[in-house]
């Protein structure tokens, strides 16, 4: 009976171990002072899901291609603490009017830009994306994706401004901001 | 020393680019430092976004202004590049808190004379001269000030959640920050830094008074004026 009794007790031990060890679950608005190290933000109501696909919408002569995509379980590095967290990640293609290619994120090694969600928003049925600008940080700052229906998301972008010096930013550096400085441009699902 | 007649002159002249950038999206960035000898001259770049001190060697301060658009307080580079680029170009004698950095920012308000309202902030370090420059814990990478910038965001992105905040941050619907969202901000900033007590804020209030801005209790920022 004790060996029994003994036997049940590990096993309820091991359970109760492998629970506390997993990551612990959050909604994907829980606030960013209050995340835990490791915790998990998981898009649990699929609001992410809406937006994947690749759209395309035109301005100021340029031709702008935005690939969504949603990866689960991203690890999201911040100063203070590590996280994982459900996102979309958006890379783009920026080309002039003659079909030149001005800016591509596809391939990221060139820049190491990043644009990926950071919140929702769904009383407005929005949601809300860092970037982290082009070289030199320039450009950073809220780009706001809509959802008007199956085949539109409306975009707005509202750059930040940064002050540097010649030491920390190389004047050799393309500093140009490609993506649209606007509110309200249409893409539309490819 | 903001009261310098020249000093004064590059403010009005930086007051004059943030309230154009109300009415002009295209209006952009301007920038000034001060040189050890009390001359003014301009950034040497000066665009939408971006100002950028060719050289702060022989200079104590700079000012610039923020667009209409953006965050209306000091970013990471503001703070990471520009400040403590000053403050390391400062001579032993002088020292590190001889340097300051300022900003200024417009934005319609109903109840404000000509309905703008200033906001205008100065910062200085208050660390070690050793935590600067090549070696030092405030010699930022590029790769921590891309960090520092998403964590910025990511503030931006609670302060302004009236589900997590209600309105206490905000000054609008759109979840504009007001001027205890912005500070807030500026000091939670400092934290993802390592500089949390390193950089001193102030207030400049449009009447002139200057106050020192800090923490109280419960973390709510406070602005004290100066004696």
């Amino acid at each position: 009976m004790n060996k029994i009794l003994t036997k049940i007790l590990f096993a309820l031990t091991v359970i109760i171990s492998l629970i506390s060890c997993k990551a612990q679950n959050l909604p994907l608005n829980t606030a960013f002072s209050t995340i835990p190290e490791g915790a998990y933000l998981k898009d649990t109501n699929n609001e992410l899901n809406p937006y994947v696909g690749v759209y395309k919408a035109n301005f100021n002569g340029n031709e702008i291609t935005l690939f969504i995509t949603k990866q689960e379980n991203k690890l999201e590095q911040s100063s203070l603490k590590n996280y994982y967290m459900d996102a979309l990640i958006v890379n783009y293609i920026v080309k002039n009017s003659s079909g030149i290619i001005l800016q591509d994120t596809q391939n990221n090694n060139i820049y190491n830009i990043k644009l990926y969600s950071i919140g929702t928003r769904p009383s407005q049925n929005a949601i809300h994306l860092a970037y982290s600008g082009t070289n030199c940080n320039v450009g950073w700052g809220k780009i706001i994706l809509k959802k008007i229906n199956s085949n539109q998301i409306s975009w707005e972008y509202k750059p930040n401004d940064i002050t540097t010096t010649a030491a920390k930013c190389p004047p050799t550096l393309d500093t140009t901001i490609y993506l649209p400085e606007t509110k309200d441009l249409i893409f539309t699902k490819q | 020393m903001l009261a310098r007649p020249n000093v004064q002159q590059g403010i009005d002249t930086i007051k004059a680019q943030a309230l154009k950038t109300l009415s002009n999206i295209n209006a952009g960035e301007k920038g000034f430092r001060e040189k050890n000898d009390g001359t003014v001259v301009p950034a040497d770049v000066n665009s939408s976004h971006k100002v950028v001190y060719n050289d702060v060697t022989g200079s104590r301060r700079g000012y610039h202004n923020h667009t209409a658009e953006g965050i209306h307080m000091f970013s990471p580079p503001d703070i990471g590049d520009t400040l403590l680029g000053f403050a390391a170009a400062q001579s032993i004698q002088d020292g590190v808190g001889n340097a300051y950095f300022g900003m200024v920012a417009a934005e319609w308000c109903n109840t404000c004379p000509n309905n703008v309202q200033y906001l205008h902030y100065v910062i200085q370090y208050t660390g070690a001269a050793s935590d600067l420059g090549t070696g030092g814990s405030y010699n930022f990478t590029a790769a921590q000030m891309s960090q520092f910038i998403l964590d910025y965001q990511k503030i931006i992105d609670e302060l302004s959640d009236t589900n997590l905040n209600g309105t206490i941050y905000i000054k609008n619907n759109a979840g504009d920050l007001n001027e205890k969202g912005l500070e807030k901000l500026f000091f939670e900033a400092l934290k993802t830094m390592g500089m949390s007590g390193k950089v001193n804020l102030q207030r400049i209030e449009t009447n002139g008074i200057i106050n020192n801005v800090t923490l109280d209790n419960n973390g709510m920022p406070f602005g004290t004026p100066c004696p």
